[in-house]
């Protein structure tokens, strides 16, 4: 079973776990919460390292008398593994949790969604559409007008290399002469100015 | 470019829930819970002295030795107290945070008093309400391209 974006993997327990062994299983998935499922596969809660602190930390509770299902939370909203991202935003924002586990045709968990991983989606996405506005990215840095002017003269070059081979000269004809003795006046010019 | 968001740092911060480091992790799950925090400061004669989190409690205390007591909150703290200062930035807090793997940290004014805890949380909502702010803009002009009187003020200004 797969954490949906970050392929952590997402654990699911019975109900008769014992908080210590809930907590240690966080501890070694470096993970903060656990599916709990019933004996048919389906979801029957979720416990989260914070429900273990407010309901079984706070009260001092025997950490291997105290089953997990004490401490979890029973409410649990489930969406199906193809729901989309407004889906799972539109019902983590209504419901206030920050994860949402996905269930599969027959209600079996297959996965679990949480706000981490579409605010990491969602800073991915952010960069890329913010470097778009970036003139550096788009454009490559930005170059020296002699160099551009080189750039210049090459491609004329080219381009009347590809006409004199093309039989059908069917190419736009650019007057070259004038285009170099354009460039020339621009380097004349640049050169005057430093 | 300036960071527009300098000085607003106390702004987005929490007020700071302080316990003693004698006190029982039981204590500091308490206090989270009645303040709706997920960490709290844990001082020594009133001087915060490290910090600790909903998840630290948890592994602290369902994870001691069986047969023992829970350890005292200032057993369990992460320490140094790591913080800002009051006039520093949100850039300032969140490079802190990824420098050292935290999601919270305190923030002190200059005689080093505790004013404020800036969590990952706090900066994630300030971003929210910019960037609703930025998109509300964009889809605010192509609105009024369409149809120009949709709104009675211009963006760009007097014909």
């Amino acid at each position: 079973m797969k954490h949906v974006h970050n392929d952590s993997e997402v654990v699911c327990v019975t109900p008769d776990l014992s908080i210590r062994e809930a907590a240690a299983t966080m501890k070694e998935r470096g993970i903060g919460s656990l599916v709990v499922i019933d004996g048919d596969g389906n979801v029957s809660g979720i416990v989260t390292d914070r429900d273990l602190c407010l309901r079984a930390v706070r009260w001092d509770r025997d950490p291997d008398e105290t089953p997990v299902s004490k401490a979890m939370t029973t409410d649990v909203r489930t969406l199906s593994a193809d729901s989309t991202r407004d889906d799972q935003i539109g019902l983590m924002r209504r419901m206030g949790v920050r994860r949402v586990p996905l269930v599969d045709g027959t209600g079996k968990p297959v996965g679990l969604i949480s706000v981490d991983d579409w605010l990491r989606w969602t800073a991915t996405r952010l960069h890329e559409v913010a470097s778009t506005s970036d003139p550096a990215l788009r454009h490559g840095p930005l170059r020296a007008p002699g160099d551009l002017l080189d750039d210049l003269e090459r491609h004329l070059e080219r381009q009347m290399e590809a006409r004199e081979e093309d039989p059908l000269q069917t190419r736009t004809v650019v007057d070259r002469d004038a285009l170099l003795d354009a460039i020339a006046k621009l380097r004349a010019g640049m050169t005057g100015t430093t | 470019m300036q960071d527009p968001a300098a000085g607003d740092l106390l702004a987005l911060a929490t007020r700071p829930v302080t316990i003693d480091a004698a006190a029982s992790v039981a204590a500091a799950a308490q206090a989270m819970g009645e303040k709706h925090v997920g960490s709290v400061v844990v001082t020594e004669d009133e001087r915060p002295v490290g910090l600790v989190t909903d998840r630290d409690l948890v592994m602290a205390s369902l994870l001691r030795p069986k047969g023992s007591e829970p350890p005292p909150v200032g057993e369990v703290a992460s320490r140094p107290f790591l913080h800002v200062m009051s006039g520093a930035t949100v850039v300032d807090a969140t490079n802190m945070m990824e420098h050292h793997c935290v999601r919270r940290i305190g923030v002190v004014d200059a005689s080093g008093a505790l004013v404020g805890v800036i969590s990952a949380d706090d900066v994630l909502l300030a971003m929210g309400r910019s960037l609703e702010g930025l998109a509300g803009a964009v889809a605010r002009e192509f609105a009024e391209e369409i149809d120009p009187t949709s709104s009675t003020t211009s963006s760009y200004g007097p014909e």
